[in-house]
């Protein structure tokens, strides 16, 4: 409750200048919504990118080897090594799957080991299982009665003996299943192209706080060693041929069944660093022992870049808000002087005048945060929709649920908006309360003080060497420390300086608008020269906003032609067939079996087809693309339609039969390697070491990209399956093109593929740049808006300031309009002054975000490219929205009775 | 009661330094009504500001009940004038956001008298202005007499040594004029309050008991009415 003497003088003044308090709480607002929106993003990405490293988390250790696996038998050698500590070992499988019976709808497959984990009522994962009076009853019997009997290893045993494959399937499966009336027939999964069918035997439930919630809508667990068998290349045609009934053991031989990591609990206090080490002596190479807390630390890595992107935004948001809300606070005293005299005059202390402001401060804070949490909940959710799909096929999880806001984001939120709020008051409240009485009572206070001068200067001064230090200094700081924090400080205190960069260009302008200019426009301009300080912060607030969004189309121009001219040449084939949709296409989410791309090439229309698989090994710390691809049919199709340019296109010649490796000339930047380095990637049985025999031109990846033979990966690495086949035509086909893409069409019909043309593929990735840069504008657009608040409130207080000077243009015989014109002359003016400071911050900004964020970030080296037409909108957007932000002040001054105003001091 | 020594302020206007009293020596006793006359510009509002704890002399000695106030801090000037000062001024200076009686009892809040108790004294003082049935009004709602009525309520209400004013009938017609000064002739207690009003208006001093007459900073000449 706020002290009554406050609530009188603070909540009474808020209600009497609502419009000014309305403003002040919508900056608020908006920089708090971008706040818990840009927290939202982040946790939304964590979680996904948590979810899928470390799917159902909540072991001590894990044993893993990356997207390579690890093989099945080492939980049998852990076991039998009874490493002290160690309570007990669960092999773990989990892949998307897709159910053709529902759609085709994406569920996560979990294979465990069903004993320990689904069927104990005390399981670690909080799951009960129901039987679903499914599947084969009498043989289930037996093994229901021993699950109550809790024997295990009995459970256990049976289950395998079955001769189905098993499955439990959440309830919103299991009612699809029961609503399409599949209630009894077999449940077929899908992976890659392969369906297997299965026998639904339970339902399971998933409590809230199990770390299957997040899957708990699609869910479907099985036993561990049929899971695995589900996720792996199927035995092919050639093999089962040869080895007849033994396909599946030699296959077992091919392909020793594996998962995707081992669990490993401990034992209460046992110490979690020795038993590592024992496990590792026992597990050996390939396979590495991590804690919980390394093993995301590459994806959080990969993440962490776009959750500083995010959090960048939303700080500029929050920082333009600031000054904005400093800015109205520091009218809404200057207006009050009259009321601080009085209370002066009446004995108010000092420390009773600042208290006064931080109240109605505290109060905005609160009803700002409010309103602004719940419109970062919806920020977020309109951001997420936007790349949805996308998500959804990065992500192991399809369920991406945006509107999960936490307790602690909240109260950060808040407390960022109430603490702006009171930071942005204090300061002229403390001005106000220092101010002498009888200067007060006399209003002849004339601004900042000397030493608040000095001060001002002497911050703005601090913060832009910081900045730079920082940025000269990044090498040595940790990662992004120096590049974007030193950029963050050089640019707030380029915005605290607005005030003096504004009285700089307006002395410079100055002399041409008396010059040239009417009555109205000088009165304008003089104005602005008188009030730089309040001004001059506005100003600062849209060139802030200008500043970004050039900054942000000229990187988007400077990308564009080179990244479209890339895509253009290396985007040659006819048709592309993928499992899924084009954005799972590179995702390795929803792999096709390898032999799809031999009967592919086998149409008579086709004159080559390019199998490409694209894997996510570690490497230096980070996730780098793999791309495995029919090196020598990409090299040659390629050639054949781009006869010139490519220079390296040859070089894929030379990997068939090899591990050399082509790489991305980022990923020799920013791994620091050139051709004839060696580097290694988890493999199946140990580290793989790949040659760099060139390097080329590449933007599919900012961590880098690998390129191989697909045929040495599938060797190297034990995966034959590919993502996407890339399908080239024969120009002289009979019927033409179309009637040979009529003929691919067909065939992945009839094996449930997709496929596209390279027009539409191309659209595909075009638009998805277009819209990641959509999305940044939008961030931009709400500095921009917060901006225009404040330009609302500037001129709202210059219309105060000047009221009596405008009484006396109205009395002198100016007409409304004249009046109007230069309220409104004074937005205009505004506008182009913080466009032209916008522009001159955005140009360094841009060639910096080019040269020195994005090297360090992604290593993709572009030249600069001013964004000119771009420019002229933004340009236009700006000086529109500041006339516009100008036309309720000006309506304003034009409706002052007269009297009132030439009596007004 | 109230004692200038030999008293000069000096003050910074643009680059030129303005001395507004120059050496001025001046005592106002309990019970009197002194009224400080001289054109615009002479330092009467510097020398009534002086006098009333809002600003302190750049030289010399000003006394209240026989504390210098330079020696005081800027928290127990405030609280001397919260508790023991009262003024008023020209332009009335009501918080427009307040009711007239919220006006009147703001120093007993500021001095954390309950809301209760600070409202039942504003009312009591409305009452001797005969402002009791504008208490619930907004000062947009009066006239310029009331609202000088209503400021001069708030100057009395917390019972102060000196009620400072600062050409209170400036913005008011000569009827109205008639009213305040006969409100505030009514103030001065013999030994206990006294009053000092600055004006150029003749008739209005002529309500006070001693006239002091300022030109250029110096006291001119100070008689008995």
């Amino acid at each position: 409750m706020l002290p009554p003497l406050y609530r009188l003088l603070s909540l009474r003044y808020l209600l009497h200048r609502w419009d000014r308090a309305a403003l002040i709480v919508a900056s608020i607002a908006l920089g708090v919504a971008t706040l818990v929106s840009a927290r939202i993003l982040n946790q939304c990405v964590e979680t996904a990118a948590g979810e899928t490293t470390t799917p159902l988390g909540g072991a001590d250790l894990y044993v893993t080897n990356g997207e390579a696996g690890v093989v099945r038998t080492l939980a049998a050698d852990l076991r039998a090594a009874k490493v002290p500590g160690l309570k007990s070992v669960q092999p773990l499988v989990y892949d998307r799957v897709t159910l053709p019976g529902q759609d085709d709808r994406v569920a996560v497959l979990i294979g465990s080991e069903v004993s320990g984990q689904l069927l104990r009522s005390d399981n670690d994962w909080k799951v009960t299982v129901t039987p679903s009076g499914e599947g084969p009853k009498f043989q289930l019997i037996g093994m229901w009665a021993a699950a109550r009997a809790g024997d295990w290893d009995d459970v256990q045993a049976r289950w395998q003996r079955m001769p189905d494959r098993l499955a439990v399937v959440s309830r919103t499966i299991f009612e699809e299943r029961q609503r399409r009336g599949g209630a009894g027939q077999p449940l077929v999964v899908k992976h890659g192209t392969r369906p297997v069918s299965c026998l639904v035997v339970g339902v399971i439930d998933i409590a809230p706080d199990s770390p299957l919630a997040a899957l708990g809508k699609n869910f479907i667990g099985m036993e561990v060693g049929q899971a695995a068998k589900v996720v792996r290349p199927s035995a092919t045609v050639l093999t089962s041929a040869v080895a007849g009934g033994a396909a599946e053991p030699a296959w077992d031989l091919h392909f020793p069944p594996k998962v995707n990591r081992l669990d490993l609990f401990l034992e209460p206090g046992a110490d979690r660093d020795a038993v590592g080490r024992r496990v590792a002596e026992v597990v050996g190479s390939p396979s590495m022992v991590k804690t919980p807390e390394t093993q995301g630390k590459s994806t959080q890595e990969v993440v962490s870049g776009l959750q500083v992107g995010f959090l960048v935004c939303s700080l500029g948001a929050m920082i333009v808000g600031l000054f904005l809300v400093y800015n109205a606070m520091a009218v809404t005293v200057a207006e009050r002087r009259p009321d601080i005299g009085v209370l002066r005059s009446l004995g108010a202390t000092r420390g009773q005048v600042i208290r006064l402001f931080g109240v109605a401060a505290l109060v905005l804070g609160v009803i700002g945060s409010a309103l602004g949490v719940p419109l970062g909940v919806f920020m977020a959710e309109v951001t997420l929709g936007q790349f949805r799909v996308e998500l959804q096929s990065m992500f192991l999880n399809p369920e991406v649920n945006p509107a999960r806001i936490s307790w602690g984001t909240a109260a950060l939120a808040a407390l960022a908006g109430v603490g702006t709020a009171v930071f942005a008051a204090l300061v002229p409240a403390i001005q106000a309360a220092s101010d002498d009485p009888a200067d007060v009572v006399r209003r002849t206070t004339r601004g900042a003080k000397g030493w608040w001068l000095v001060l001002h200067k002497a911050t703005c001064g601090a913060l832009v060497l910081v900045g730079l230090a920082g940025i000269l200094l990044r090498d040595s700081l940790p990662p992004r420390v120096g590049s974007i924090g030193g950029m963050m400080s050089v640019l707030v205190g380029l915005l605290l300086a607005a005030p003096i960069l504004v009285g700089v260009l307006i002395r410079i302008v100055r002399p041409l608008i008396r010059a040239v200019a009417g009555i109205e426009l000088r009165l304008a301009a003089d104005n602005l020269t008188r009030a730089p300080a309040r001004t001059g912060v506005v100003i600062g607030a849209l060139g802030a906003g200008v500043s970004l969004m050039f900054q942000t189309a000229g990187v988007g121009r400077s990308n564009e032609e080179p990244v479209v001219e890339w895509l253009n040449e290396v985007v040659q084939a006819d048709q592309f067939v993928v499992n899924g949709n084009l954005t799972t296409a590179s995702s390795s989410q929803s792999p096709i079996e390898e032999n799809v791309t031999r009967a592919l090439a086998k149409l008579p229309a086709v004159d080559r087809v390019m199998g490409v698989r694209y894997a996510r090994p570690e490497f230096n710390g980070t996730i780098v693309y793999l791309i495995a691809l029919d090196a020598d049919a990409f090299a040659r199709a390629t050639r054949a339609r781009v006869p010139a340019g490519q220079p390296d296109l040859e070089k894929f010649l030379d990997l068939p039969g090899t591990d050399d490796v082509l790489v991305s000339d980022n990923f020799a930047v920013r791994h620091k390697v050139k051709v004839g380095d060696t580097v290694s990637v988890p493999g199946p049985s140990g580290p793989v070491a790949l040659r760099i025999v060139g390097t080329i031109r590449d933007y599919s990846w900012s961590r880098g990209t690998i390129f191989m033979d697909r045929a040495r990966y599938a060797e190297r690495f034990g995966d034959e399956f590919i993502d996407i086949a890339h399908v080239f035509l024969k120009p002289g086909h009979p019927g033409g093109l179309d009637a040979g893409g009529e003929a691919v069409k067909a065939f992945a019909a009839d094996k449930g593929l997709f496929v596209t043309d390279r027009a539409a593929l191309r659209k595909f990735l075009t638009d998805l740049i277009n819209r990641v840069y959509l999305l940044a504008y939008l961030q931009q657009i709400v500095v921009g808006v917060v901006a225009a608040l404040g330009v609302v409130t500037a001129l709202l207080i210059s219309v105060l300031q000047r009221k009596r000077e405008l009484g006396l243009l109205l009395a002198v015989g100016a007409t409304p309009g004249q009046v109007l014109r230069s309220v409104m002359a004074e937005a205009v003016l505004m506008g182009a002054f913080g466009t032209a400071l916008g522009v001159l911050i955005g140009i360094p900004l841009e060639w910096y975000v080019l040269k020195v964020v994005l090297v360090d970030e992604s290593g993709f080296v572009f030249d600069v490219v001013l964004p000119w037409k771009q420019a002229l909108g933004i340009a236009a957007a700006a000086m529109a929205t500041a006339a516009v932000a100008g036309l309720i002040p000006a309506l304003h001054a034009v409706r002052t009775r007269i009297p009132d105003a030439i009596q007004y001091e | 009661m109230i004692e200038l020594l030999d008293t000069t302020k000096s003050y910074v206007q643009g680059r030129r330094t303005v001395t507004a009293v120059r050496g001025v020596s001046l005592k106002v006793d309990g019970g009197e009504f002194v009224t400080i006359m001289g054109p615009s510009g002479s330092g009467k509002s510097t020398l009534m500001h002086l006098m009333g704890a809002l600003d302190t002399p750049t030289t010399g000695r000003a006394v209240f009940q026989g504390r210098d106030l330079q020696q005081l801090s800027d928290r127990q000037r405030s609280l001397l004038r919260r508790d023991r000062i009262g003024f008023v001024f020209q332009a009335f200076n009501l918080l427009p956001t307040l009711t007239a009686a919220e006006n009147v009892a703001l120093p007993l809040r500021l001095g954390g008298t309950k809301r209760s108790a600070a409202m039942a004294r504003a009312t009591a003082c409305l009452d001797l202005v005969n402002m009791g049935h504008r208490a619930g009004h907004f000062p947009d709602e009066m006239s310029g007499g009331e609202m000088q009525r209503i400021a001069v309520a708030r100057a009395h209400v917390a019972e102060p040594e000196a009620v400072l004013c600062d050409e209170p009938t400036g913005n008011l017609d000569t009827a109205t004029s008639r009213e305040i000064l006969t409100l505030l002739k009514n103030l001065p207690e013999p030994g206990r309050r006294s009053v000092v009003m600055v004006t150029h208006d003749q008739s209005a001093a002529a309500y006070g008991t001693r006239i002091v007459r300022i030109r250029d900073g110096l006291v001119e000449s100070d008689e008995p009415v």
